[in-house]
């Protein structure tokens, strides 16, 4: 347990910083007894102001819920996240709003994101009507300031979601994340359903607005390559835990837990076949004490069925959570 | 190896009141035994309107389709009349589709749905149909078959849907399998194995795949040769190899660059090469390349005159006149 105080380190130097979270749910159990599913285990994770962090992992890995979490959508079982040194989980009533302000999300589906009766403009002034109580005129203003930030004409306000292409929905979907200037942008598989073409314009417009407004940012994704081009700092989770966190480059250039190979070896490449293997229990659930990759794992210890191994530092910046490496 | 599905000029429009949308606008490929032939494009480019036009799955009207010629193993196929091709659909060209989910249906057991095609095509008797179904679960990687066989779509993973679909496609042996991005929705280490699996059919059972994505690396890997599709038109078609390292069409060459690159030793650049613009809707009136708007390399002639595919290297073709 020592080591994980360890990973906390120095406080409040983080924009946001999660602290031994822990999310379980309930499913099933309307006649039978409930199976409790842990989502997230004991995770710990730090944003520094005007970095971005990148997190992997399959569907279902839990992705989504830290997502959630972080943006007070879903309360933690255990564990809490601190927004500039304050727990998001003790604020009440207008502090709620207030956070709320500092932070903005991407989501993936732009159409499935965006009220589809409401014009561009209406998406787009809801966060003034609500936030701030700016005039007609001045939030008109404002709306054209975003699309002009986003770079979408300005013509385009009159237009329901249905009418606009895959990449101006997204695009429409950035803006309304950023229209009151947060200080964190959650991007949650932002570019996964557009094509290629559109992506890199996409990727380079969360990359210019994340420096032109000194944003700090969590981007989730699936897609290696794409996390790699996007961040500074590349945490892996696997069945609801990290399992490996270290620098981007790092990352791609020396993988050292047998899951972050995997995903790098499963991509396709030039004229050679990427390796699989046949992958078994996602989801860690109650009362298993192995690793969670324990049934996956190419290259498993007799400790890997009994104890799951706790996230350490293994060189600078570099943290990995597998027996095979604590042994050494 | 000789090709066993060919199409000469294909084109497929929709007609909704006054207006024409051309969504294939004459589309030639031919496909070999145990080749797969990757076609590659964005969205709304014409890719899956000319699988479900092969397929005979367009509901004509609003659909128009016309075509020169098309033979499928020596024979005439006629693809204007899509009941026609309803004795070779699932028997002898089999389709898996992007979604899983979707295309299986939610309230049949699985085991139903792949027995369908046994019963109704080969006229197997149920327990001879339900051996096969079992076989088939096995061939595709899914152990405990007989759980699966009644289970229903909802209980399984992504992946297992998919190799249920795959399952289906394969259960009359079929000759072709058009795979409408078949990976796209599914995680990396998932698609890895349905690649892999994929890759098994058509070597030991030579079935030829006409494998529709918009993952180049997906095309680097598997592909023997592509068709790189824009605005319902082939605008380079070769060995994958060739056009992935030697692309041709300005149109590849942007495609290819503005891929985030994943080599372990790759540096990545700070921003990353777009292609302007967005795909044009074409009503076939417009004169030119359809590329030429977003091209950085077009001259008046382009907007004027419509490039053909020509043969520029020994088995790669490209519509351009930059080559001419």
């Amino acid at each position: 347990m020592n080591s994980t105080f360890a990973l906390v380190g120095g406080m409040n130097n983080y924009l946001i910083e999660v602290k031994n979270l822990g999310k379980e749910f309930l499913q099933g159990g309307f006649w039978e007894g409930a199976m409790r599913v842990r989502a997230l285990q004991q995770i710990n994770l730090q944003v520094e102001a005007g970095k971005t962090l990148g997190l992997v992992g399959e569907s279902g890995c839990g992705k989504s819920t830290l997502a959630k979490i972080i943006m007070r959508l879903e309360y933690p079982t255990q564990g809490s996240v601190f927004f500039e040194g304050q727990d998001i989980f003790q604020l009440r009533g207008k502090e709620i709003a207030k956070y709320r302000r500092q932070l903005g999300m991407i989501f993936q589906d732009p159409l499935s994101s965006i009220n589809p009766r409401h014009t561009v403009e209406e998406t787009l002034a809801e966060p003034f009507l609500i936030h701030s109580a700016h005039c007609r005129k001045e939030r008109t203003t404002r709306v054209l300031n975003l699309l002009a930030a986003v770079g979408l004409p300005a013509d385009i306000m009159d237009s329901y979601p249905h009418e606009l292409s895959g990449g101006q929905r997204q695009r429409v979907g950035i803006a309304r994340a950023i229209a009151m200037q947060p200080k964190l942008l959650v991007a949650d598989e932002p570019v996964s359903s557009l094509d290629v073409s559109v992506r890199a314009q996409i990727l380079n417009l969360l990359k210019d607005i994340q420096e032109k407004f000194s944003l700090s940012s969590l981007f989730i994704s699936h897609d290696l390559a794409v996390v790699r081009f996007m961040s500074d700092t590349i945490a892996v989770m696997y069945a609801g835990t990290i399992v490996e966190q270290a620098n981007s480059e790092d990352l791609f250039r020396a993988p050292r837990h047998p899951y972050t190979r995997l995903l790098l070896d499963s991509l396709p490449q030039m004229g050679q076949m990427s390796s699989c293997i046949p992958l078994k229990a996602r989801v860690a659930r109650e009362g298993q004490g192995a690793c969670p990759f324990y049934g996956s794992c190419p290259s498993v210890l007799d400790l890997c069925a009994v104890a799951a191994p706790s996230l350490r530092q293994v060189a600078d910046g570099h943290f990995l959570a597998c027996h095979r490496y604590d042994t050494r | 190896m000789s090709a066993i599905l060919t199409v000469d000029n294909l084109r497929v429009e929709f007609v909704n009141g006054e207006r024409k949308t051309v969504a294939v606008a004459g589309v030639s490929l031919s496909l070999s035994q145990g080749e797969m032939l990757a076609l590659v494009g964005e969205s709304a480019c014409g890719k899956t309107t000319l699988a479900l036009a092969l397929m005979g799955l367009l509901a004509t009207p609003p659909a128009r389709i016309s075509c020169s010629g098309a033979s499928f193993l020596g024979e005439p196929l006629l693809l204007e009349k899509t009941l026609s091709l309803q004795s070779l659909r699932g028997k002898k060209i089999a389709m898996i589709f992007q979604e899983p989910l979707s295309s299986l249906n939610p309230v049949i057991a699985i085991g139903e749905q792949i027995t369908e095609g046994l019963r109704q095509h080969l006229r197997m008797e149920p327990k001879a149909a339900r051996q096969r179904a079992l076989e088939l679960l096995d061939m595709v990687g899914i152990d405990r078959a007989e759980i699966i066989f009644r289970s229903y779509p909802h209980q399984l993973s992504g992946g297992m849907r998919q190799r249920v679909m795959i399952a289906i496609a394969f259960s009359c042996h079929p000759q072709v399998i058009i795979a409408d991005e078949p990976t796209t929705a599914l995680d990396v280490t998932v698609q890895a194995q349905i690649l892999s699996l994929l890759k098994k059919l058509r070597t030991q059972e030579g079935v030829g795949f006409l494998f529709i994505t918009h993952d180049l690396a997906v095309v680097a890997q598997e592909a023997d040769s592509a068709a790189i599709m824009y605005a319902g038109k082939i605008v380079e078609v070769g060995k994958s190899k060739d056009i992935l390292l030697h692309p041709l069409h300005p149109y590849t060459k942007g495609l290819l660059a503005s891929l985030p690159i994943t080599g372990k030793d790759a540096r990545l650049p700070l921003r990353l090469p777009t292609i302007a613009g967005t795909v044009p809707r074409r009503d076939g009136n417009q004169p030119g390349c359809a590329f030429a708007p977003r091209c950085s390399e077009a001259n008046a002639f382009c907007e004027q005159q419509t490039p053909t595919l020509r043969i520029l290297d020994e088995q790669h073709l490209c519509a351009c006149w930059r080559y001419e």
